[in-house]
């Protein structure tokens, strides 16, 4: 019988959506799953674009790179951050992280060049996009024992003459592991030498702790020498509490950037218009209220890990310095998508199992302290209620 | 009109009359940086060439270049955002400011270079902006593709920004983008001195052959004074916008000359702190 559809079939819907699908038919159900921000957009933001919304600012196409205003407004916070790149030709607004990281495999992704590293756990939706672009993902597996940190020789025994890039996002999902500089490094060494790209994924890098808290993460971005290599890609989702909004940006040297356009302007036009003045003020106004973020989440992770240590007899983990996920080991080893099912139909508490993140992420769980204080606590007491029925 | 709008109608009026009068009571040099994109870059790169000169600067803060951010800027003081209370605080803090007439406060050595950036939305915005503050000399960016949405055309922004030009005094400056058409045709607006930029091959403070490295943008820039003055300059920075700025800091370099005698006059008074 003919298979509809063949190229799609290979692509799958992400595993955290399929989660939070289910855990939506299940009343009282609480949900530690999908990496939203427990608050509303900053009041100083929504006042900003209801303004732009009242001025009849929003109801045209902006330019396929984005507004003017709004370029500006990213290229001076780069360089606040260290990177200096053209709002005229080195930035691209865009739809969400996913659309500037799917516009940039899309271009890099070519003939047999087709390989595109990832990590092994990483982002669910990284290896279903590399699949919407045409490639083909090839896993490696960070090292859980030195902290989810990277392993040099088992990346360089992956790349081949078809690697066509690198994607990572740093700080980590579903780790919050920080790459070390020295490990950055080290993968633009051998991208320099292999001719590959490297996309650096960055929408956690306000969310740093323990030894990082404080610090401006360092990214391969910053180097010059590298502009042509890199292609960072940040997005205001979690930064400025904005998932719903759907904002974005992708920068790189101008040679990449204006073939990241096409695809982007292909598959969107522009980001929407509304959402790019929600951009403009969050970067400019937001950011009192992204440290209040950052303080919440720091507080939250601690709480989290204490629930952790109390159930050491059921997870190990290593301690994540970044974005708001702890990935936790299961003890004993546990088939982690039967163990996520269990924990939702009778506990009512909705985690993503570790194998939905990459093959290395198998016997493990995502668990987002995202929300509330109150959700993390309930949600614990119930965890620890079904390890006790189980017992 | 709501409630919200007529206590923002009130609050700009007082604003607007108060910053009329600190203007007339310190008369600062007004920079007046405006067009549609790259004001940024320009202002920084006016703040250090008049810091270069040993000026006491000051420029708005970011966002702060309309109706009411103009006021604020000039009064050196904060937005009261959406909180009443606030404002009320800032109103009063405004007063004291403007109605202060102690001879500390009218210190001709405390004259500052003011460095504002104006931004329009709607056909007369600048006409409300230059019945608050006039300048003493307009640089002119570029005229691009935003703010269509109440303007029909970009002529029409062009027409809007013109009037700038025709609100400099005579000993004023006017500096002129030489590569934007609907900006250089400024130049008629204006009697007094213009100069232009830019890559045009009429441009007075001109860039001649960019060439991207692997650090910045990299040009030559030409001159003609007595003689054709001409040397490579690097800027760690990436864009066409920084080289512009930097021939806008080479035309503020040119028209202000160095005031060492009043820097000394000041350090000795212990002012320097204030800038």
């Amino acid at each position: 019988m003919k298979v509809l559809f063949p190229r799609t079939q290979k692509i799958n819907l992400s595993p955290i959506k399929q989660i939070e699908l289910m855990a939506a038919k299940i009343p009282d159900v609480i949900s530690l799953a999908q990496g939203i921000p427990s608050f509303d957009t900053p009041e100083v933001i929504k006042k900003a674009t209801i303004k732009a919304l009242n001025n009849g600012l929003v109801a045209k196409y902006s330019l396929t790179y984005g507004l003017p205003d709004l370029r500006e407004t990213i290229e001076e916070k780069l360089a606040e951050d260290g990177m200096y790149y053209d709002f005229e030709n080195e930035i691209v607004v865009t739809a969400g992280s996913i659309e500037a990281i799917t516009a940039s495999l899309i271009t890099i992704i070519d003939g047999k060049k087709n390989e595109i590293i990832l990590f092994s756990p990483s982002y669910t939706s990284y290896a279903e996009a590399v699949k919407v672009a045409g490639g083909k993902p090839v896993f490696v597996n960070l090292d859980e024992k030195s902290g989810w940190s990277l392993d040099l020789e088992g990346l360089m025994k992956k790349v081949t003459a078809n690697t066509a890039g690198i994607l990572f996002a740093n700080p980590n999902n579903p780790t919050g592991t920080v790459f070390s500089k020295a490990d950055l490094l080290k993968i633009a060494e051998l991208a320099e030498k292999k001719k590959f790209y490297i996309i650096t994924d960055e929408v956690y890098k306000d969310f740093l702790y323990e030894e990082y808290a404080g610090q401006t993460l360092f990214s391969l971005a910053q180097i010059p020498e590298l502009r042509k290599r890199v292609i960072r890609v940040f997005s205001l989702s979690k930064a400025y509490a904005m998932t719903g909004w759907r904002i974005g940006f992708v920068h790189s040297d101008e040679e990449v950037i204006k073939e990241i356009v096409k695809v982007h302007d292909a598959m969107v036009t522009c980001a929407p218009v509304i959402s790019q003045y929600a951009a403009m003020a969050a970067l400019d106004f937001a950011d009192e209220d992204m440290a209040r973020f950052r303080s919440e989440y720091a507080r939250r992770r601690v709480v989290t890990m204490g629930h952790l240590d109390d159930l050491s007899d059921f997870f190990t983990y290593q301690k994540p310095n970044g974005a708001y996920f702890v990935f936790p080991k299961l003890l004993p080893k546990r088939d982690s998508w039967k163990f996520a099912y269990e924990l939702l139909e009778k506990a009512h508490v909705a985690v993503v199992p570790g194998a939905a993140f990459g093959p290395n992420g198998e016997g493990h769980l995502r668990i987002s302290f995202g929300r509330t204080e109150k959700d993390i606590d309930r949600a614990f007491e119930r965890i620890q209620r079904y390890f006790k029925q189980q017992a | 009109m709501n409630m919200n709008e007529a206590a923002k109608q009130i609050v700009q009026f007082i604003l607007k009359w108060l910053a009329k009068i600190y203007i007339a009571k310190t008369k600062p040099y007004i920079i007046v940086v405006a067009g549609t994109t790259r004001r940024v870059w320009i202002k920084e790169a006016i703040e250090r060439a008049l810091r270069e000169r040993n000026f006491l600067v000051r420029t708005n803060q970011k966002h702060f270049n309309a109706e009411i951010g103009i006021p604020l800027s000039i009064l050196n003081l904060p937005s009261g955002e959406g909180d009443v209370k606030k404002w009320g605080a800032i109103l009063w803090q405004a007063t004291k400011k403007a109605l202060d007439f102690r001879k500390k406060a009218l210190n001709p050595e405390k004259t500052e270079h003011l460095i504002l950036e104006m931004a329009i939305d709607t056909p007369m915005d600048m006409a409300y902006l230059l019945s608050i503050v006039r300048p003493n000399m307009v640089v002119m960016t570029t005229i691009t593709m935003i703010y269509q949405e109440h303007f029909e055309t970009l002529d029409n922004i062009g027409r809007e920004f013109e009037a700038l030009a025709a609100a400099l005094p005579w000993n004023g400056i006017l500096a002129l983008n030489a590569d934007d058409a609907r900006i250089s045709g400024m130049k008629d607006a204006y009697k007094g001195k213009v100069v232009t930029y830019g890559f045009a091959e009429n441009a007075q403070f001109k860039a001649v052959d960019p060439r991207r490295t692997e650090t910045g943008e990299e040009f030559r820039f030409e001159v003609q004074r007595k003689e054709l003055e001409s040397y490579r300059k690097k800027i760690n920075r990436f864009g066409q916008h920084h080289i512009y700025a930097e021939l806008v800091r080479e035309i503020v370099l040119d028209n202000f000359k160095a005031q060492p005698k009043e820097f000394f006059n000041r350090m000795a008074k212990g002012l320097l702190g204030h800038e």
